[in-house]
């Protein structure tokens, strides 16, 4: 019940039955004073430089929609930017299928027994993403450690496997680094679910299967969908990882932009670029929004 | 008592700063410092011994050291108006791409470096904006345990020659070098090579592909594929190789068709230590300390002075000895300006191709 006591507090819920939430309006000045800091902060350094990065996107010397004319004419941007949405969804879909069962066995374990696993998850994060690309390299690699175990030492292959330099090793690489953000979000969403709705669901006849499709699946949707959104967006924009681990063809949209800041100088089509990775990127979320209410991201449960 | 201590205390720091200032002022204030911005690693480790320390230890002027240059933060520093940097080690593309963009390059005032050191410079070392660092050279490196002494690619077209070389490749991610080995491996003569054909290139190029199984990036990655086996030959900078032998990693380099080019050092648009900075500038110019440079890593000296002074068995592993500068082609970066974004473009597309 602690889920529904917290919502009914929320002061931006919009459901009409939650009237209760109107005393606590007094309150609303000191929290206003509390965002000032953060908002100035969002602003100076967010919406501002996204703003002149937009800006730049059209306005070279002057007004001009070359660079946007040049990303549809010439093949390869948008190519490379469907490869990008490829790959960061096949992230996700991993991620997910990957991670929603040990969200789920950490949400079932005890206190101390979670403290224990915790550190399995969080202990990677400390690590760069350029040291652990490089350690993929040297697992995967034609001389590495899988080849050479399962070459040499159990003959199970004749030649090394092709798993390094090639979408596979993107795939590992950034599922290995992007796992944990989406297994904490949906771990802790798991967590605040109240277990006595499973307890009667059997009590009216559920199987467990069913007990966990129609009650604890649903339940736990805001999380799936909040770690996976985390994990897309991440994904999407992911340089170092598909850049060590990748094969000719694993070009992502950062490389390109990239290559225009950084080698090119032509900072006015690198903007374009990058504003059309946001605005794709804003254009799913939105799409996200008509399948699922979007509110059960920030806690209302359904 | 507690105010005794708290006057004792202010006054003991008042002392000690007045000190301190007083010890740090005149090498602050009257001889300062300037800001060089290289790659870093082993290059800079050669630089600092054979330049930067003598520098200091002659002139007073403190050397910091900054990695790794972007023409990106010159043009943003310049642009902002907060030029942090003096001098910038760059090749020509960069100089090209950054004055066509803009203007963020100092102009090299020649007369004020030393003048029997710049009559010694090879003529490409002397560019309107920058003043030549070192050569260096894209090369063809194999490994020795899989191409056996009798059966080695001696050329771009023993590259392409995937039945008598068979095995793994590698080449940059840039169509800069690519192009014009493609073009020497369609039996293109070195002379004849610019301005270059790039249909000719890329087709030339789609034989190869299937055989290229990662185009490297930064400069660590080609010998790190070699090191491993990864690719059994592949295109990389001269100067990464020499590290890898001596590690006892049975690689070799090939310096014939090699492309030859050479890294500037520049300096930024309102660089706040001007002055210093063509003092160092004019000090690295020293055949004595190239020379030094040279033995401590296998980048070659722009000043044509500094050859004599290095054992034979070193120079051999420059880009610039006579025997090596002679097989080898000059990258031609005046070329490439204007057609480097277009070449890009169209390298990024091919690469997209599967087969």
């Amino acid at each position: 019940m602690t889920v529904k006591g917290e919502l009914a507090a929320h002061p931006t819920n919009r459901e009409g039955h939650r009237e209760r939430a109107r005393p606590r309006r007094k309150r609303w000045s000191l929290e206003t004073l509390i965002l000032v800091p953060i908002l100035a902060y969002l602003a100076v350094f967010y919406v501002y430089p996204l703003a002149r990065i937009l800006l730049l996107s059209v306005y070279g010397p002057r007004l001009t929609f070359d660079h946007f004319l040049r990303m549809v004419t010439v093949p390869v941007y948008t190519q490379v930017l469907m490869r990008s949405f490829r790959i960061a969804l096949l992230v996700t879909v991993l991620s997910l299928v990957l991670g929603y069962p040990v969200a789920y066995l950490l949400s079932n374990l005890k206190p101390r027994q979670v403290a224990l696993l915790m550190p399995v998850i969080l202990v990677p994060f400390t690590i760069s993403v350029l040291v652990r690309s490089y350690a993929w390299m040297a697992i995967l690699g034609r001389e590495g450690l899988v080849n050479t175990l399962l070459l040499g030492w159990l003959g199970l292959t004749q030649q090394p496997l092709e798993i390094l330099y090639n979408e596979f090793g993107v795939l590992l690489g950034m599922v290995h680094i992007l796992l944990p953000f989406f297994i904490l979000p949906a771990y802790s969403v798991m967590i605040r679910i109240d277990r006595d709705l499973l307890k009667a669901a059997y009590i009216m006849g559920a199987t467990p299967a069913r007990g966990f499709l129609e009650v604890f699946l649903p339940l736990s949707l805001p999380g799936i969908i909040g770690g996976g959104l985390l994990v897309f967006i991440q994904a999407l924009g992911f340089f170092v990882t598909p850049a060590l681990l990748g094969g000719p063809q694993d070009t992502m949209i950062s490389m390109l932009i990239e290559l225009q800041i950084s080698q090119l100088l032509n900072w006015g089509f690198a903007a374009a670029l990058s504003s059309v990775l946001l605005i794709a990127t804003l254009g799913g979320f939105m799409l996200l929004t008509r399948i699922v209410r979007v509110s059960i991201l920030w806690g209302e449960a359904r | 008592m507690r105010r005794r201590i708290g006057w004792w205390s202010s006054g003991a720091t008042l002392g000690a700063l007045a000190l301190v200032a007083m010890l740090s002022m005149p090498a602050l204030a009257q001889k300062g410092e300037v800001v060089i911005v290289t790659y870093g690693g082993t290059a800079a480790d050669a630089l600092r011994e054979a330049h930067w320390k003598p520098f200091t230890a002659e002139t007073g002027i403190v050397v910091r050291e900054e990695t790794p240059p972007t023409p990106a933060k010159v043009k943003a520093m310049v642009e902002s108006g907060n030029v942090v940097w003096d001098i910038v080690e760059m090749d020509l593309n960069w100089i090209i791409s950054l004055q066509k963009a803009g203007n963020y390059l100092e102009k090299i005032p020649v007369n004020q470096l030393p003048p029997k050191y710049v009559a010694a410079l090879d003529r490409e070392a002397i560019n309107e904006y920058g003043i030549g660092a070192f050569y260096w050279a894209w090369v063809m490196a194999y490994r020795t345990d899989v191409f056996k002494a009798g059966n080695r690619p001696k050329s771009w077209a023993d590259f392409w020659d995937v039945k008598r070389f068979p095995g793994p490749r590698t080449l940059q991610d840039s169509p800069g070098s690519n192009m014009e080995f493609a073009l020497l491996a369609a039996g293109k003569k070195s002379d004849g090579l610019y301005p270059l054909d790039p249909d000719q290139a890329f087709k030339k190029l789609d034989e190869i592909r299937p055989s290229i199984k990662k185009y490297w990036d930064t400069g660590a990655l080609a010998p790190q594929l070699l090191a491993d086996k990864e690719v059994f030959l592949g295109s990389v900078y001269s100067g990464r190789i020499k590290h890898l032998q001596d590690q006892g990693i049975p690689v070799e380099i090939e310096w014939n068709q090699g492309l030859l080019n050479l890294d500037y050092w520049t300096i930024v648009k309102g660089a706040k230590n001007f002055n210093n900075a063509i003092k160092l500038i004019g000090y690295m110019l020293d055949p004595a300390r190239q020379a030094k440079f040279a033995k401590l890593i296998p980048y070659g000296p722009v000043n044509k002075e500094a050859l004599p002074l290095i054992s034979p068995e070193v120079a051999r592993q420059l880009p610039s000895y006579a025997e090596n500068k002679k097989r080898m082609i000059l990258y031609n970066s005046e070329w490439w300006g204007p057609h480097r974004e277009e070449l890009n473009e169209r390298w990024q597309q091919w690469k997209l191709k599967t087969k």
